[in-house]
Protein backbone atom coordinates (compact mmCIF):
# COMPACT_ATOMS: atom_id res chain seq x y z
CA UNK A 1 0.00 0.00 0.00
CA UNK A 2 1.10 3.30 -0.85
CA UNK A 3 2.39 6.18 1.83
CA UNK A 4 -0.75 7.90 0.65
CA UNK A 5 -2.90 5.24 1.38
CA UNK A 6 -2.05 4.70 4.34
CA UNK A 7 -2.53 8.16 5.74
CA UNK A 8 -5.89 8.06 3.74
CA UNK A 9 -6.93 4.70 5.87
CA UNK A 10 -5.43 6.30 9.35
CA UNK A 11 -8.10 9.30 8.60
CA UNK A 12 -10.81 7.57 7.88
CA UNK A 13 -9.99 5.35 11.14
CA UNK A 14 -9.74 8.61 13.12
CA UNK A 15 -13.26 9.32 11.77
CA UNK A 16 -14.81 6.71 12.60
CA UNK A 17 -13.16 6.49 16.43
CA UNK A 18 -14.62 10.29 16.40
CA UNK A 19 -17.91 9.15 15.57
CA UNK A 20 -18.13 6.47 18.50
CA UNK A 21 -18.57 9.47 20.48
CA UNK A 22 -21.72 9.74 21.61
CA UNK A 23 -21.47 5.72 22.57
CA UNK A 24 -18.67 6.44 24.61
CA UNK A 25 -20.53 9.50 26.47
CA UNK A 26 -23.25 6.62 26.62
CA UNK A 27 -20.93 3.96 28.07
CA UNK A 28 -19.24 6.19 30.65
CA UNK A 29 -22.99 7.69 31.75
CA UNK A 30 -24.23 3.80 31.72
CA UNK A 31 -21.97 1.35 32.76
CA UNK A 32 -19.34 3.88 34.78
CA UNK A 33 -22.41 6.35 36.04
CA UNK A 34 -19.95 9.33 35.37
CA UNK A 35 -22.31 12.81 34.66
CA UNK A 36 -21.96 16.52 33.18
CA UNK A 37 -17.97 17.63 33.60
CA UNK A 38 -16.02 14.45 34.21
CA UNK A 39 -18.06 12.56 31.62
CA UNK A 40 -17.29 14.50 29.05
CA UNK A 41 -13.63 14.98 30.20
CA UNK A 42 -12.86 11.17 30.39
CA UNK A 43 -14.56 10.34 26.46
CA UNK A 44 -12.23 12.70 25.56
CA UNK A 45 -9.00 11.53 27.26
CA UNK A 46 -10.56 8.13 25.27
CA UNK A 47 -11.09 9.83 22.04
CA UNK A 48 -7.75 11.05 21.68
CA UNK A 49 -6.27 7.95 23.36
CA UNK A 50 -7.45 6.23 20.88
CA UNK A 51 -6.89 8.32 17.88
CA UNK A 52 -3.03 8.41 19.02
CA UNK A 53 -2.72 4.70 19.72
CA UNK A 54 -3.68 4.37 15.58
CA UNK A 55 -0.99 6.62 15.03
CA UNK A 56 1.61 5.53 17.18
CA UNK A 57 0.84 1.55 16.75
CA UNK A 58 -0.11 1.75 13.47
CA UNK A 59 -3.07 -0.17 14.47
CA UNK A 60 -4.23 -1.98 10.93
CA UNK A 61 -8.08 -1.87 10.98
CA UNK A 62 -9.22 -5.34 9.95
CA UNK A 63 -13.10 -4.70 10.78
CA UNK A 64 -15.37 -2.69 12.57
CA UNK A 65 -15.74 -5.20 15.47
CA UNK A 66 -12.17 -4.85 16.12
CA UNK A 67 -12.24 -1.52 16.27
CA UNK A 68 -15.26 -1.54 18.01
CA UNK A 69 -14.01 -3.52 20.76
CA UNK A 70 -10.63 -1.87 20.54
CA UNK A 71 -12.46 1.35 21.49
CA UNK A 72 -14.11 -0.10 24.10
CA UNK A 73 -11.49 -1.48 26.11
CA UNK A 74 -9.48 2.05 26.36
CA UNK A 75 -12.92 3.95 27.17
CA UNK A 76 -13.06 1.40 29.93
CA UNK A 77 -10.04 1.75 31.02
CA UNK A 78 -10.26 5.38 31.13
CA UNK A 79 -13.46 5.38 33.30
CA UNK A 80 -11.41 3.03 35.61
CA UNK A 81 -8.27 5.42 35.43
CA UNK A 82 -10.80 8.16 36.29
CA UNK A 83 -12.87 6.80 39.10
CA UNK A 84 -9.84 5.54 41.15
CA UNK A 85 -7.90 8.51 41.10
CA UNK A 86 -10.89 10.22 42.42
CA UNK A 87 -11.28 7.48 44.75
CA UNK A 88 -14.89 6.58 43.62
CA UNK A 89 -16.25 3.03 43.31
CA UNK A 90 -18.58 2.15 40.49
CA UNK A 91 -21.59 0.96 42.98
CA UNK A 92 -20.74 4.30 45.27
CA UNK A 93 -21.01 6.53 42.04
CA UNK A 94 -24.58 5.02 41.63
CA UNK A 95 -25.44 5.29 45.12
CA UNK A 96 -25.08 1.91 45.90
CA UNK A 97 -28.69 0.88 44.93
CA UNK A 98 -29.40 -2.60 44.52
CA UNK A 99 -33.04 -2.67 44.71
CA UNK A 100 -35.11 -0.79 41.70
CA UNK A 101 -32.36 -0.29 39.15
CA UNK A 102 -32.45 3.42 38.20
CA UNK A 103 -31.83 4.20 34.44
CA UNK A 104 -29.34 6.92 33.91
CA UNK A 105 -30.60 8.89 30.75
CA UNK A 106 -30.31 12.18 29.94
CA UNK A 107 -34.33 12.69 29.67
CA UNK A 108 -34.43 16.52 29.42
CA UNK A 109 -35.21 16.52 25.96
CA UNK A 110 -37.85 13.67 26.56
CA UNK A 111 -39.54 15.25 29.66
CA UNK A 112 -39.83 18.51 28.54
CA UNK A 113 -41.68 17.31 25.76
CA UNK A 114 -45.83 16.86 26.70
CA UNK A 115 -46.18 15.48 23.03
CA UNK A 116 -43.82 12.54 23.61
CA UNK A 117 -45.49 12.09 27.53
CA UNK A 118 -48.89 12.10 25.47
CA UNK A 119 -48.18 9.63 23.00
CA UNK A 120 -46.59 7.43 25.01
CA UNK A 121 -49.59 7.03 27.14
CA UNK A 122 -51.69 6.89 24.21
CA UNK A 123 -49.25 3.97 23.34
CA UNK A 124 -49.54 2.07 26.94
CA UNK A 125 -53.20 2.62 26.81
CA UNK A 126 -53.45 0.62 23.08
CA UNK A 127 -51.50 -1.87 25.02
CA UNK A 128 -53.48 -5.76 26.49
CA UNK A 129 -54.41 -4.64 29.63
CA UNK A 130 -52.00 -7.17 31.75
CA UNK A 131 -48.78 -5.84 29.52
CA UNK A 132 -50.05 -2.57 30.25
CA UNK A 133 -49.66 -3.54 33.88
CA UNK A 134 -46.86 -5.30 33.55
CA UNK A 135 -45.23 -1.90 32.42
CA UNK A 136 -46.82 0.22 35.57
CA UNK A 137 -46.01 -2.64 38.43
CA UNK A 138 -42.73 -2.49 37.56
CA UNK A 139 -41.14 0.94 35.76
CA UNK A 140 -43.46 2.76 37.81
CA UNK A 141 -44.32 0.95 41.11
CA UNK A 142 -41.09 -0.38 41.00
CA UNK A 143 -41.77 -4.11 41.17
CA UNK A 144 -39.11 -6.42 40.83
CA UNK A 145 -40.50 -9.36 38.15
CA UNK A 146 -41.24 -11.89 40.67
CA UNK A 147 -43.26 -9.44 42.74
CA UNK A 148 -44.83 -8.91 40.04
CA UNK A 149 -45.52 -12.05 38.58
CA UNK A 150 -46.99 -12.90 42.52
CA UNK A 151 -48.88 -10.00 42.38
CA UNK A 152 -50.52 -10.84 39.03
CA UNK A 153 -50.35 -14.70 40.00
CA UNK A 154 -48.75 -15.59 36.66
CA UNK A 155 -44.93 -16.99 36.11
CA UNK A 156 -41.55 -14.70 36.24
CA UNK A 157 -40.50 -16.06 32.77
CA UNK A 158 -44.45 -15.57 31.47
CA UNK A 159 -44.11 -12.10 32.76
CA UNK A 160 -40.74 -11.61 31.54
CA UNK A 161 -42.19 -12.45 28.00
CA UNK A 162 -45.31 -10.18 28.58
CA UNK A 163 -42.70 -7.11 29.58
CA UNK A 164 -40.54 -8.02 26.13
CA UNK A 165 -43.15 -8.03 23.98
CA UNK A 166 -45.08 -4.97 25.15
CA UNK A 167 -41.60 -3.10 24.57
CA UNK A 168 -41.44 -3.99 21.33
CA UNK A 169 -44.66 -3.02 20.49
CA UNK A 170 -43.69 0.13 22.16
CA UNK A 171 -40.08 0.74 20.30
CA UNK A 172 -42.08 -0.32 16.92
CA UNK A 173 -45.03 2.58 17.71
CA UNK A 174 -42.19 5.04 18.67
CA UNK A 175 -40.08 4.31 15.18
CA UNK A 176 -43.30 4.50 12.67
CA UNK A 177 -44.30 8.09 14.93
CA UNK A 178 -40.53 9.18 13.94
CA UNK A 179 -40.89 7.95 10.58
CA UNK A 180 -43.72 9.89 9.74
CA UNK A 181 -42.32 12.89 11.65
CA UNK A 182 -39.49 12.57 9.27
CA UNK A 183 -41.67 12.53 6.60
CA UNK A 184 -43.68 15.03 7.49
CA UNK A 185 -40.55 16.81 8.00
CA UNK A 186 -39.06 16.45 4.52
CA UNK A 187 -42.71 17.33 3.38
CA UNK A 188 -42.53 20.83 4.89
CA UNK A 189 -39.09 21.27 3.88
CA UNK A 190 -39.77 20.81 0.40
CA UNK A 191 -42.65 22.66 0.66
CA UNK A 192 -40.59 25.54 1.75
CA UNK A 193 -37.70 25.13 -0.58
CA UNK A 194 -40.65 25.46 -3.43
CA UNK A 195 -41.80 28.57 -2.01
CA UNK A 196 -37.93 30.14 -1.31
CA UNK A 197 -37.20 29.46 -5.30
CA UNK A 198 -40.53 31.00 -6.44
CA UNK A 199 -42.08 27.19 -6.85
CA UNK B 1 -21.68 -5.04 10.03
CA UNK B 2 -23.45 -8.36 10.39
CA UNK B 3 -25.25 -7.86 13.97
CA UNK B 4 -25.45 -10.76 15.99
CA UNK B 5 -27.98 -9.32 18.43
CA UNK B 6 -30.37 -8.01 15.33
CA UNK B 7 -32.88 -10.70 16.70
CA UNK B 8 -32.68 -10.46 20.45
CA UNK B 9 -33.57 -7.13 21.43
CA UNK B 10 -34.86 -8.31 24.46
CA UNK B 11 -30.95 -8.43 25.10
CA UNK B 12 -30.53 -5.07 25.14
CA UNK B 13 -33.44 -4.35 27.16
CA UNK B 14 -31.84 -6.59 29.67
CA UNK B 15 -28.63 -4.65 29.37
CA UNK B 16 -30.91 -1.25 29.97
CA UNK B 17 -32.00 -2.70 32.97
CA UNK B 18 -28.47 -4.07 34.17
CA UNK B 19 -29.74 -8.31 34.31
CA UNK B 20 -26.95 -9.16 32.73
CA UNK B 21 -23.87 -11.18 33.43
CA UNK B 22 -20.60 -9.06 33.49
CA UNK B 23 -19.05 -11.04 30.44
CA UNK B 24 -22.47 -10.73 28.20
CA UNK B 25 -22.47 -7.15 29.50
CA UNK B 26 -18.52 -6.06 28.26
CA UNK B 27 -19.38 -8.31 25.29
CA UNK B 28 -22.45 -6.30 23.96
CA UNK B 29 -20.98 -2.96 25.27
CA UNK B 30 -17.80 -3.53 22.94
CA UNK B 31 -20.29 -4.12 19.89
CA UNK B 32 -22.71 -1.81 20.39
CA UNK B 33 -19.74 0.64 19.98
CA UNK B 34 -19.81 0.06 16.25
CA UNK B 35 -23.30 -1.02 15.57
CA UNK B 36 -25.84 1.63 14.62
CA UNK B 37 -28.83 -0.35 14.48
CA UNK B 38 -27.90 -1.98 17.99
CA UNK B 39 -27.30 1.80 19.71
CA UNK B 40 -30.36 3.10 18.14
CA UNK B 41 -32.47 0.43 20.04
CA UNK B 42 -30.33 1.01 22.77
CA UNK B 43 -31.43 4.17 22.89
CA UNK B 44 -34.83 3.96 22.39
CA UNK B 45 -35.13 1.55 25.15
CA UNK B 46 -33.38 3.59 27.50
CA UNK B 47 -35.41 6.50 26.33
CA UNK B 48 -38.72 4.63 27.17
CA UNK B 49 -38.24 3.01 30.45
CA UNK B 50 -35.98 6.39 31.76
CA UNK B 51 -39.49 8.53 30.80
CA UNK B 52 -41.85 5.64 32.13
CA UNK B 53 -39.57 5.35 35.92
CA UNK B 54 -39.14 9.29 35.89
CA UNK B 55 -42.63 10.35 34.66
CA UNK B 56 -45.30 7.59 35.14
CA UNK B 57 -47.50 10.24 36.88
CA UNK B 58 -48.25 11.08 33.41
CA UNK B 59 -47.49 8.29 31.42
CA UNK B 60 -49.59 5.74 33.35
CA UNK B 61 -52.50 8.12 34.16
CA UNK B 62 -54.45 6.90 31.77
CA UNK B 63 -53.73 3.30 32.79
CA UNK B 64 -54.41 3.52 35.96
CA UNK B 65 -57.82 5.43 35.50
CA UNK B 66 -58.75 1.38 34.28
CA UNK B 67 -57.88 -0.17 37.50
CA UNK B 68 -60.61 -1.08 39.46
CA UNK B 69 -60.41 0.12 43.09
CA UNK B 70 -59.63 -3.10 45.38
CA UNK B 71 -62.06 -4.29 47.91
CA UNK B 72 -61.84 -4.00 51.29
CA UNK B 73 -59.60 -5.79 52.82
CA UNK B 74 -60.66 -7.13 56.12
CA UNK B 75 -57.99 -7.59 57.99
CA UNK B 76 -58.15 -6.69 61.89
CA UNK B 77 -56.68 -3.30 61.89
CA UNK B 78 -58.66 -2.14 59.14
CA UNK B 79 -62.12 -3.36 60.81
CA UNK B 80 -61.19 -1.63 64.57
CA UNK B 81 -60.46 1.76 62.19
CA UNK B 82 -63.72 1.04 60.20
CA UNK B 83 -65.48 0.64 63.74
CA UNK B 84 -63.76 3.71 64.98
CA UNK B 85 -64.58 5.43 61.68
CA UNK B 86 -68.50 4.58 62.24
CA UNK B 87 -68.17 5.70 65.68
CA UNK B 88 -66.81 8.59 65.29
CA UNK B 89 -69.10 9.49 62.54
CA UNK B 90 -72.15 8.74 64.56
CA UNK B 91 -70.58 10.82 67.47
CA UNK B 92 -70.52 13.39 65.55
CA UNK B 93 -73.96 12.75 63.76
CA UNK B 94 -75.61 13.13 67.35
CA UNK B 95 -73.37 16.02 68.09
CA UNK B 96 -74.86 17.86 65.17
CA UNK B 97 -78.30 16.42 65.76
CA UNK B 98 -79.10 15.87 68.96
CA UNK B 99 -82.61 17.37 69.01
CA UNK B 100 -83.45 15.41 65.81
CA UNK B 101 -81.61 12.20 67.52
CA UNK B 102 -83.45 12.77 71.07
CA UNK B 103 -86.76 12.69 68.88
CA UNK B 104 -85.34 9.26 67.39
CA UNK B 105 -84.40 8.16 70.94
CA UNK B 106 -87.91 8.40 71.81
CA UNK B 107 -89.96 7.04 68.62
CA UNK B 108 -87.45 3.74 68.67
CA UNK B 109 -88.83 3.64 72.72
CA UNK B 110 -92.40 4.26 71.89
CA UNK B 111 -92.26 1.79 69.06
CA UNK B 112 -90.62 -1.04 71.21
CA UNK B 113 -93.31 -0.43 73.98
CA UNK B 114 -96.05 -0.25 71.35
CA UNK B 115 -94.65 -3.89 69.74
CA UNK B 116 -94.65 -4.94 73.14
CA UNK B 117 -98.01 -4.39 73.70
CA UNK B 118 -99.05 -5.16 70.04
CA UNK B 119 -98.13 -8.92 70.70
CA UNK B 120 -101.96 -8.74 72.41
CA UNK B 121 -103.54 -7.91 69.30
CA UNK B 122 -101.78 -9.86 67.05
CA UNK B 123 -102.09 -13.04 69.39
CA UNK B 124 -105.37 -12.69 71.07
CA UNK B 125 -106.01 -13.89 74.67
CA UNK B 126 -108.08 -17.43 74.18
CA UNK B 127 -110.50 -15.98 76.90
CA UNK B 128 -112.44 -19.48 76.84
CA UNK B 129 -109.96 -20.98 78.39
CA UNK B 130 -108.54 -17.69 80.64
CA UNK B 131 -113.21 -18.08 82.00
CA UNK B 132 -112.27 -21.51 82.75
CA UNK B 133 -112.81 -21.80 86.36
CA UNK B 134 -112.73 -25.25 88.41
CA UNK B 135 -115.54 -25.38 90.83
CA UNK B 136 -114.82 -24.79 94.13
CA UNK B 137 -115.33 -26.70 97.08
CA UNK B 138 -118.88 -26.01 98.76
CA UNK B 139 -118.68 -23.84 100.78
CA UNK B 140 -120.37 -23.75 105.02
CA UNK B 141 -123.58 -22.46 104.90
CA UNK B 142 -125.51 -20.90 107.70
CA UNK B 143 -128.29 -23.05 108.45
CA UNK B 144 -131.62 -21.24 107.54
CA UNK B 145 -133.82 -23.85 109.35
CA UNK B 146 -136.17 -25.89 108.03
CA UNK B 147 -137.14 -27.24 104.76
CA UNK B 148 -134.69 -25.05 103.27
CA UNK B 149 -131.34 -26.84 105.02
CA UNK B 150 -132.70 -29.94 104.26
CA UNK B 151 -132.88 -28.66 99.95
CA UNK B 152 -129.45 -27.25 100.63
CA UNK B 153 -128.19 -30.15 101.88
CA UNK B 154 -129.28 -32.29 98.39
CA UNK B 155 -127.72 -29.44 96.57
CA UNK B 156 -124.53 -29.72 98.14
CA UNK B 157 -124.96 -33.21 97.38
CA UNK B 158 -125.44 -33.03 93.83
CA UNK B 159 -123.50 -30.06 93.39
CA UNK B 160 -120.24 -32.66 94.45
CA UNK B 161 -121.36 -35.03 91.84
CA UNK B 162 -121.08 -32.48 89.58
CA UNK B 163 -124.89 -33.23 88.89
CA UNK B 164 -124.97 -28.70 88.67
CA UNK B 165 -128.93 -28.46 86.96
CA UNK B 166 -130.13 -31.13 89.90
CA UNK B 167 -128.25 -28.67 92.18
CA UNK B 168 -129.59 -25.51 91.27
CA UNK B 169 -133.09 -26.77 91.42
CA UNK B 170 -132.52 -27.41 94.77
CA UNK B 171 -130.68 -24.69 95.55
CA UNK B 172 -133.75 -22.29 93.71
CA UNK B 173 -136.55 -24.06 95.52
CA UNK B 174 -134.91 -23.35 98.81
CA UNK B 175 -134.11 -19.46 97.82
CA UNK B 176 -138.07 -19.34 97.32
CA UNK B 177 -138.46 -20.28 100.99
CA UNK B 178 -135.66 -17.77 102.27
CA UNK B 179 -135.23 -15.42 99.71
CA UNK B 180 -132.59 -12.65 100.11
CA UNK B 181 -130.26 -15.00 101.59
CA UNK B 182 -126.99 -14.22 99.98
CA UNK B 183 -124.94 -17.39 100.65
CA UNK B 184 -127.38 -19.14 98.45
CA UNK B 185 -128.21 -16.65 95.67
CA UNK B 186 -123.82 -17.13 95.28
CA UNK B 187 -124.50 -20.93 95.61
CA UNK B 188 -127.11 -20.41 92.71
CA UNK B 189 -125.45 -18.40 90.68
CA UNK B 190 -121.86 -20.45 90.73
CA UNK B 191 -124.35 -23.76 89.73
CA UNK B 192 -125.87 -21.91 86.80
CA UNK B 193 -122.38 -20.81 86.14
CA UNK B 194 -120.98 -24.32 86.46
CA UNK B 195 -123.93 -25.95 84.11
CA UNK B 196 -122.91 -23.33 81.48
CA UNK B 197 -125.69 -20.93 81.46
CA UNK B 198 -123.68 -17.68 82.08
CA UNK B 199 -126.92 -15.73 81.82
CA UNK B 200 -128.96 -16.93 84.76
CA UNK B 201 -125.29 -17.30 86.91
CA UNK B 202 -124.71 -13.34 85.89
CA UNK B 203 -128.01 -12.45 87.05
CA UNK B 204 -128.09 -14.44 89.93
CA UNK B 205 -124.46 -13.38 91.13
CA UNK B 206 -125.31 -10.06 90.44
CA UNK B 207 -128.03 -10.66 92.92
CA UNK B 208 -125.99 -12.13 95.47
CA UNK B 209 -123.18 -9.13 95.20
CA UNK B 210 -126.54 -6.78 95.71
CA UNK B 211 -127.18 -8.55 99.46
CA UNK B 212 -123.31 -8.98 100.16
CA UNK B 213 -121.12 -6.64 97.65
CA UNK B 214 -117.96 -8.19 99.90
CA UNK B 215 -118.00 -12.11 98.52
CA UNK B 216 -115.04 -11.96 96.69
CA UNK B 217 -115.86 -15.76 95.28
CA UNK B 218 -118.43 -13.95 93.65
CA UNK B 219 -117.16 -11.30 92.09
CA UNK B 220 -114.95 -14.03 90.55
CA UNK B 221 -117.60 -15.98 89.12
CA UNK B 222 -119.22 -13.24 87.81
CA UNK B 223 -116.55 -11.65 86.06
CA UNK B 224 -115.82 -14.99 84.70
CA UNK B 225 -119.32 -16.05 83.56
CA UNK B 226 -118.87 -12.28 81.65
CA UNK B 227 -115.90 -13.33 80.00
CA UNK B 228 -117.82 -15.76 79.08
CA UNK B 229 -120.26 -13.65 77.09
CA UNK B 230 -117.46 -11.34 76.05
CA UNK B 231 -118.90 -8.65 77.86
CA UNK B 232 -115.34 -7.69 78.81
CA UNK B 233 -116.59 -4.29 80.13
CA UNK B 234 -118.16 -6.18 82.91
CA UNK B 235 -115.81 -8.65 83.57
CA UNK B 236 -112.78 -6.27 84.18
CA UNK B 237 -115.28 -3.95 86.21
CA UNK B 238 -115.26 -7.14 89.06
CA UNK B 239 -111.75 -8.58 88.49
CA UNK B 240 -110.45 -4.75 89.19
CA UNK B 241 -112.17 -5.19 92.28
CA UNK B 242 -110.31 -8.82 92.99
CA UNK B 243 -107.03 -6.72 91.92
CA UNK B 244 -107.72 -3.06 94.29
CA UNK B 245 -108.66 -4.98 97.12
CA UNK B 246 -105.52 -7.28 96.55
CA UNK B 247 -107.85 -10.67 97.40
CA UNK B 248 -105.29 -13.63 98.28
CA UNK B 249 -107.20 -16.39 96.38
CA UNK B 250 -108.04 -13.88 92.91
CA UNK B 251 -105.75 -11.02 92.83
CA UNK B 252 -103.28 -12.40 91.04
CA UNK B 253 -105.20 -14.26 88.38
CA UNK B 254 -107.29 -11.39 87.87
CA UNK B 255 -104.41 -9.01 86.93
CA UNK B 256 -103.39 -11.80 84.50
CA UNK B 257 -106.64 -11.64 82.64
CA UNK B 258 -106.77 -7.93 82.69
CA UNK B 259 -103.66 -7.72 81.02
CA UNK B 260 -105.06 -10.03 78.36
CA UNK B 261 -108.20 -8.50 77.66
CA UNK B 262 -106.45 -4.51 77.58
CA UNK B 263 -102.46 -4.38 78.17
CA UNK B 264 -102.96 -0.69 78.23
CA UNK B 265 -105.27 -1.51 81.63
CA UNK B 266 -102.59 -0.62 84.04
CA UNK B 267 -100.84 2.56 82.51
CA UNK B 268 -101.85 5.40 84.64
CA UNK B 269 -103.05 2.77 87.60
CA UNK B 270 -101.38 2.78 91.13
CA UNK B 271 -101.20 -1.23 91.14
Amino acid sequence: MAFGGEEKARRALEAQISAMADRIRYFLRKAHGLQAADLEDVAQEALLAAVEAVRREGFQLQATATLSTFVHAIAKHKALDFLKSRRVRRHESLGGQTGKIQIVVDLGAAIANDDFLENLAKMIERLPAMQARILYLIYDQGYSVADAADEMKIAATQLSTLKFAALAKLRQWCSEQGLLLAVAAAGLWWILWRVIHGL
Amino acid sequence: MDCKYAENDDFIVDYVEGNLADDAREAFEAHYFGCDRCFTQLQMNEKLIGVMQERGDKVFARFKATIPKPGPVYTLDHLENHAVNWIGRLELFLHRRRHLAGLAALAIVVLAIGGWFTRYFLFPADYEKLAKVEPLPWPAVKPLGGEADKLIEQARQQFNEMEYDGASSRLAEALSLKPAAADLEYLLGVSYFLANDTDAAINRLSHALTLNPDLENAHWYLANAYLKNEDHHQAIEHLSYLVEIKSPDYAERAREILKAIDPFYFLGRGF
